[in-house]
């Protein structure tokens, strides 16, 4: 026994450290066998058979189906198709012909195949994990074709044989639309590859920039690039893409950081090009979720401006690969992996095409198309208080300062302060409002989504503000609460099952300096914690309730418990709101995705502007064309944190948003080294005056068109603009610092003109 | 130190960079921003907006597209001057940005362009790099003249390649030239170097020339000061310069004489110093006050990762306001005419209004900013929003000496920015002037201006003194009073607590009598010493970490109530844990380092008594310190001398403690007691050091296993 006791005793350092390695080696063999299990599996013995077909032979265009609208033609040899639009003439291709060709200096041959290709996919390699994504395209790659003749069209299957991918692509006509579908079910995977991304009809609209005309894409509120401007633009434009309400790549920094979010983002899957006095529009009605736009201006490698939904099929990852070899090459060791989710994302996808000439052949013609889609299918709604809501408001109640124990508490806003407020705006004769409160909760840097706070005037406070609103019948009170992003901090959240997860099956989270992890909360998860949030809210009538985060924010999920493809992640926050709406509660909406409109009676932080690309010249409304006169919407610029007011009036009126001001009733000097340290100045006693003058000056000058849909907008000059309502009137808004004249109409230096209305 | 600095910028940048939900929100409202001395960005309102992105020769056909332009110059006609490297030419555009001359060469074609300026009759000079010329063509682009390497004794004859250049009104062409700028007058004719900056004494460098042979002097690389990178030429008639030069400032403003007279990190002097006469005067007896780590740009990007910016180039308008444009980051930054920031912007991107490798900017005569960016190959044009220009104003009335209008200016920068931090300090100085001292001192603490909160709080203290000079000075001896005779009262306890233990030897030591024990020590610290080493195991050890915990306390304390101007940290900034390990590091970790030293060597303390005089060597920090906090609320930054020495006081203090300590529960002699002092501080860095590579590798090999099987995992996926 003593002997035990002084083996132990002397070989103790040795005993732990053994046990510590065993251990770790027992953990790393069980995690890698479970990961062996769930691995990716393919067939390895694939042989590639004989080509058929090859697409670059001429063939020829037969017309396959017409209507008194379209006519479809088909070349079964090429695998291409031309629309004919039959009220002018104009005949839209599917691939680069000689024509066109013969217009652009001539290309390699890769590009010669390219351009001939009516589909493009791009595919991974399974075995070789860091293999780069291999793109193939039709002419070149598809060495069998395979044609069905439908009623309405025919179903095209594109068999890329080396690669063993068979794709099916249905080209149909309804009624003035070109519809494209790519059916889930007829996609096959024979050996290695995995297909990730389908390119359709690319080159269609494509043009040499020779006639007037532009790409309009969903760059923020919606971003053009004209064809005038490519030669005062740089001569190594870069793509650029545009994903469906959130970025490709699924991270916190991705979503939260405006910057990263800005850049690659689309609140609509929509783009278009105008080419004289004809324009397409393409837009993604099924699969939208999983869409992104690919925007090519002339100098992209081709002289052609050029642009195209894509269809994502899986989802991508990155990975780095330090410690281990990746690869089958007996040199790799180790370096970045890409890794494909193992199934294809199980959805058919959708894009409609409707060819405009005329009038209607711009983004406002474009505009009014996806609006009466949204209409038709029900996927917006008119809310009660377009026509009456005057300012947009939101008020900071509390936020939090780092202190040298505790953290430091800033109230900014108590609750008797917010009724204190809106009585004195109801003084100055301002009623309808619609009214964001922030930092209303305990702990809101922790995502808290009940309890109001304390300093603040706790449930009495919120009851108060509650019993206000509903005696205001013209005043829409709205707390905000975020619902997708939590912390580890966040009272309640299990860090298993309530957490989103990527397809490598970790945590989509980030982890702060202090220690704190930021995470995006499971669909699931979601919808019972708006339950809750509903439960605890039955009481206070006057209140709704404003979405900091679900009409920004939505992702696959992979969690093992609750997994959610994009499309039922967003299937689940509609449910969520539905229950909201069932509750008589108002909705409001951070940002502007498009899934969110069927829901929501605000929209708040909608952009007016584009992220600023070297090909893009200027941001237009279309989101603001798509939605205005249906849903009252203010933009995220504030007028008090603006550099220039009279600027921010402008842009106001040329989105045709309601002016907004982000205030505090306590000194923004409280807010320096907060959390909220972007609100430089917000206080009340500063601004009460400038909101009132502003609201009045609207309500005198804009009245004619206040909750009326505007129907076109036009950029008459660098700096002016012109928008066109509904009802006829016209507003022109002039940034220019002198006089603008446009059509004998004198606007005045940084001014705007309503033309028939309440001027 | 400087690592921890860097560590600690870049934990700051990182927190910058992770923003929260609530903030996305407002984050595209504007992406200007100003940093105060600890780094932190302050949004401000828009200040610049882009106006125009120049790409191309606009009216031109061919050869339409820059290439790779180095250099930018606008005359007094808002006449812009590109120098179009990649092409070898020079691109002139009017104020509208149509291209109207384009110049290849007067006599022979241009090698490689790098550096322009225009004077005021639209002469243009040019550096020909690769031709090692500087070329002098009129306003139409005939030549005038060409200047070669001056021949000089001073060791101009190497190869002549300039790059950026002046020309001043007296005629003379100033040219970067490495660590100098060269002056060469209108003959052709070297007149000096210009504005080298001192690089300071280095005692290494003395004692290698001293020492090494003629042969290892060869060898040796010279010390070199810090080269130039761009210049400009104010309107009056100051030469602005931009440097990779960290000890004094990456920004200069050379007067006539070559003397940097711009804002200034510290001043490097030349002469031989004492090195231990530097640290008594700038470590000893000056307090550390937060707020002196000013910077021009910032030394993290916009990702947190430490770098050390490099200003490409630089422009002064016409009213001495500087912007420099940071090639790293792509931020651009503009100070006043006493270099304090103004603005940030910019940054490395694809948008409009960020770069990809920025290269020269210049100002208009409208105070439009552009910017030229060497891989887009293009300008930017950014337009100044009314509160810029605002803030423009206030800054120059107020140097014209026009505070109203100042104070009015700042005022309605306020109406847009209530944080705008310069503006506060503006509102200070006006109220300064006027004698409103209190409200000076309110502005100033909003915005951490220590400088001005001092001269205000100077002006106000006396103001009190003066209308309250008898009541003020009897509570002054009312609290003297009482506090000798507290003292004297505790004194006389302690020593008698002191004495009741020491003859009682039936009892241990209770907490009381250990903290009363503690107190007498500070008095009597040879019998406190003998005390402990005589009734080692009747010592208490629950006193000990009361000493310990109280100094913390008092710590965190002082640095909540100590004067404002006077806090060696901001508020913000304190970690708790951070302080209490920079506290009690040394106490703690001499606990067994002396052990173990004095083990080794005859010594006969034990832990247990080290423990306890180690915790009573604390008694000095808490004893000066609990009075000085209190008291620091009545002096300023330029009595930070005295305070200094009271600070320093209670760290002497300590190691006289810690000095009798060893000295009495070893029985050492005096020499043996400094000797074994410096093995126990020995020992003491070795067991951080230990500690430290044990945490490190520990939690390499940890990170390394978990990265191992995630990526087995990941493989399998």
């Amino acid at each position: 026994m003593v002997k035990i006791k002084e083996f132990l005793k002397e070989r103790i350092g040795t005993i732990i450290f053994l046990t510590i390695v065993a251990v770790l080696v027992i953990v790393g063999i069980v995690s890698i066998n479970k990961a062996r299990q769930k691995a990716i599996t393919y067939n390895d013995t694939y042989e590639a058979p004989e080509a058929t077909a090859n697409l670059l032979d001429e063939g020829e265009y037969v017309s396959i189906f017409k209507n008194d609208k379209l006519e479809l033609f088909y070349n079964d040899v090429k695998g291409a198709i031309q629309v004919k639009d039959l009220e002018n003439g104009i005949l839209w291709k599917s691939i680069v012909d000689e024509e066109v060709y013969s217009k652009v200096n001539k290309q390699s041959k890769l590009w010669t195949q390219i351009m001939n290709s009516a589909v493009y996919i791009k595919y991974n390699n399974l075995k070789k994990k860091d293999s780069a994504v291999v793109e193939a395209y039709a002419a070149k790659d598809c060495g069998y074709l395979e044609s069905e003749y439908l009623p309405n069209g025919v179903a095209v299957t594109y068999g890329f044989l080396k690669a063993g991918i068979y794709v099916t692509i249905e080209y149909t006509i309804e009624d003035d639309e070109l519809v494209v579908r790519v059916p889930y079910e007829k996609i096959r995977e024979e050996f290695r590859f995995a297909v990730s991304a389908i390119s359709v009809l690319p080159w269609l609209g494509a043009c040499t920039g020779e006639n007037p005309g532009y790409l309009f894409y969903p760059d923020g509120s919606g971003a053009v690039s004209t064809f005038e401007k490519v030669s005062e633009r740089t001569s190594n434009p870069l793509l650029a893409r545009f994903y469906s309400y959130t970025n490709q790549s699924v991270s916190i920094a991705n979503l939260i950081n405006a910057d990263n979010y800005n850049r690659y983002t689309a609140s609509m899957p929509v783009c278009g090009i105008k080419n004289g006095d004809n324009a397409v529009f393409s837009y993604a009605t099924k699969g939208a979720e999983n869409s992104f736009v690919s925007v090519y201006t002339s100098g992209v490698t081709v002289p052609v401006n050029r642009m195209n939904i894509d269809l994502q099929m899986r989802n991508i990852y990155t990975v780095d690969m330090y410690s281990i070899s990746t690869g089958t090459d007996t040199k790799a060791t180790g370096g970045i992996m890409q890794r494909v989710d193992k199934k294809l994302i199980p959805e058919d996808k959708e894009v409609r095409f409707r060819f405009l000439s005329g009038d209607k052949a711009n983004y406002s013609g474009m505009a009014e198309v996806y609006r009466n889609y949204l209409l038709e299918n029900g996927l917006i709604k008119k809310s009660p208080d377009t026509t009456s809501a005057k300012l947009a408001l939101t008020l900071l109640m509390g936020t939090k300062k780092e202190g040298i124990v505790f953290d430091e508490y800033i109230p900014m806003t108590t609750y008797s302060q917010v009724v204190e407020i809106l009585e004195k705006f109801k003084e100055d004769g301002i009623e309808d409002i619609n009214v964001v409160l922030e930092g209303w909760q305990k702990n809101p840097e922790k995502y808290q989504n009940w309890g109001p706070d304390g300093h603040l005037g706790g449930t009495a406070g919120l009851k108060q503000v509650s019993d206000y609103a509903a005696k205001n019948l013209k005043l829409n009170v709205f707390l905000q609460n975020p619902l997708v992003v939590a912390t580890s901090e966040t009272p309640g959240l299990d860090q298993e099952d309530d957490v989103a997860f990527n397809g490598l099956l970790n945590e989509i989270a980030l982890e702060n300096l202090d220690g704190v992890v930021t995470f995006l909360r499971n669909p699931l998860a979601l919808t019972k914690k708006n339950d809750e949030l509903l439960k605890k809210l039955s009481k206070y009538n006057g209140i709704g309730l404003a979405y900091s985060d679900v009409g920004k924010m939505v992702f696959p999920d992979f969690n093992v418990k609750n997994s959610f493809t994009k499309a039922e992640n967003v299937a689940q926050i509609l449910k969520a709101l539905s229950e909201t709406e069932a509750d008589n509660k108002k909705i409001a909406v951070n940002g502007s995705n498009q899934y969110i409109l069927s829901k929501s009676d605000y929209l708040y932080n909608v952009r007016e502007d584009c992220y600023g690309l070297a090909i893009t010249d200027y941001a237009v409304p279309f989101q603001q064309m798509v939605f205005s006169g249906l849903v009252p919407y203010a933009s995220e610029n504030a007028g008090n944190l603006s550099y220039d007011l009279q600027t921010q009036k402008l842009q106001w009126v040329e989105f045709g948003s309601l002016p907004y001001f982000y205030l505090t009733k306590e000194s923004a000097l409280n807010l320096r080294g907060s959390d909220n340290d972007l609100i430089f100045s917000s206080t009340f006693e500063d601004w009460e005056q400038v909101v009132v003058s502003t609201v009045k000056e609207f309500s005198d000058r804009l009245s004619a068109v206040s909750g009326r849909q505007i129907v076109k907008h036009e950029v008459l000059g660098d700096k002016l603009k012109r928008l066109t309502y509904d009802n006829g009137i016209m507003v022109y808004v002039n940034y220019d610092v002198k006089e603008a004249v446009y059509e004998g109409v004198k606007i005045p230096a940084k001014e705007y003109l309503v033309i028939g209305g309440g001027n | 130190m400087k690592k921890i600095k860097k560590i600690t910028v870049l934990l700051l940048a990182a927190l910058l960079i992770f923003v929260t939900g609530s903030q996305t929100v407002q984050a595209a409202q504007s992406e200007s921003y100003v940093t105060g001395d600890n780094n932190y960005r302050q949004p401000v309102p828009e200040c610049y907006v882009i106006k125009d992105r120049i790409n191309n020769l606009r009216g031109f056909t061919a050869g339409i597209t820059f290439s790779k332009p180095t250099d930018l110059f606008i005359d007094n006609e808002d006449n812009i001057y590109i120098v179009d490297t990649g092409n070898k030419r020079i691109v002139k555009l009017d104020s509208e940005y149509n291209a109207v001359a384009v110049f290849k060469g007067p006599d022979k074609a241009f090698k490689s362009p790098q550096g322009i300026f225009v004077d005021d009759d639209g002469d243009m000079y040019v550096s020909d790099t690769e031709a090692h010329r500087i070329v002098h063509m009129d306003k139409e682009g005939k030549f005038v003249e060409e200047f070669l390497n001056p021949e000089s004794e001073l060791g101009t004859g190497d190869v002549f390649t300039p790059t950026k250049l002046i020309v001043t009104k007296t005629g003379y062409i100033y040219v970067v030239k490495g660590e100098n700028i060269m002056a060469i007058d209108g003959n052709n004719q070297f007149r000096g170097f210009y504005g080298q900056t001192n690089i300071g004494y280095d005692l290494g460098e003395a004692l290698f020339r001293m020492f090494a042979s003629e042969q290892q002097k060869a060898l040796h690389i010279k010390r070199l000061a810090a080269s130039y990178i761009n210049i400009d030429y104010g309107k009056d008639g100051m030469i602005y310069a931009t440097s990779m030069e960290r000890e004094e400032g990456e920004i200069k403003k050379l007067n006539s004489i070559g003397t940097n007279i711009f804002r200034k990190y510290k001043t490097v002097g030349n002469q031989m110093r004492n090195p231990i006469e530097d640290f008594i005067n700038n470590k000893l007896l000056k307090a550390v006050v937060a707020g002196q780590s000013f910077r021009f740009g910032e030394y993290f990007d916009d990702y947190g990762k430490y770098i050390e910016p490099v200003f490409t180039d630089i422009c002064v308008d016409a009213n001495g306001i500087v912007t420099v444009v940071e090639q790293i980051t792509g931020h651009v930054y503009q100070y006043d005419q006493d270099g304090r920031m103004l603005v940030a912007f910019g940054g490395s991107g694809v948008k409009q209004s960020t770069f990809s490798r920025p290269s020269s900017i210049a100002v208009d005569s409208k105070g439009c900013l552009y910017i030229l960016d060497q891989t887009d190959a293009c300008i930017k044009v950014f337009e100044p929003t009314e509160f810029i220009k605002n803030v423009h104003a206030a800054t120059s009335a107020y140097n014209n000496g026009d505070y109203q209008r100042s104070y009015e200016l700042w005022k309605k920068v306020l109406a847009t920015d209530e944080n705008y931090s310069l503006a506060h300090v503006g509102i200070t100085k006006a109220y300064y002037k006027q004698g409103r001292f209190k409200e000076a001192m309110e502005e100033a603490k909003i915005v951490n201006d220590r400088d001005s909160y001092t001269m205000a709080f100077d002006e106000y203290k006396y103001q009190v003194l003066r209308d309250n000079f008898f009541p003020i000075i009897a509570l002054a001896v009312a609290i003297i009073v009482a506090v000798l005779l507290f003292i004297f009262w505790f004194h006389k306890r302690g020593k008698k607590n002191y004495w009741r233990f020491i003859e009682d030897k039936s009892k241990k030591m209770s907490i009381l009598s250990g903290i009363s024990y503690s107190f007498y020590a500070l008095f009597h610290p040879i019998d406190a010493m003998e005390g402990a080493k005589h009734n080692r195991d009747r010592l208490n050890w629950l006193v000990p970490i009361i000493i310990f915990a109280t100094a913390f306390v008092v710590k965190i304390a002082y640095l909540y109530v100590v004067h404002f101007p006077l806090a060696s940290i901001e508020r913000e900034n304190i970690n708790p844990m951070f302080e209490l390990v920079k506290l009690l590091i040394v106490p703690v970790s001499w606990i067994p380092a002396s052990f173990m030293a004095t083990s080794i060597s005859g010594g006969e303390s034990k832990v247990r008594e080290i423990t306890f005089a180690s915790a009573i060597s604390m008694t000095p920090f808490i004893v000066i310190n609990l009075p000085l906090m209190f008291i620091s609320n009545i002096l300023s930054k330029t009595q930070k001398n005295w305070y200094g020495v009271f600070s320093t006081l209670a760290w002497v203090g300590m190691v006289l403690m810690f000095f009798f300590a060893m000295k009495i529960l070893n029985t050492y002699s005096f020499g043996k007691t400094i000797a074994m002092m410096l093995v126990s501080a020995f020992l003491m860095l070795v067991m951080w050091l230990v500690l430290l590579l044990c945490y490190v590798l520990t939690g390499r090999m940890i990170q390394f296993v978990i990265s191992l099987v995630e990526e087995f995992r990941l493989n399998f996926l």
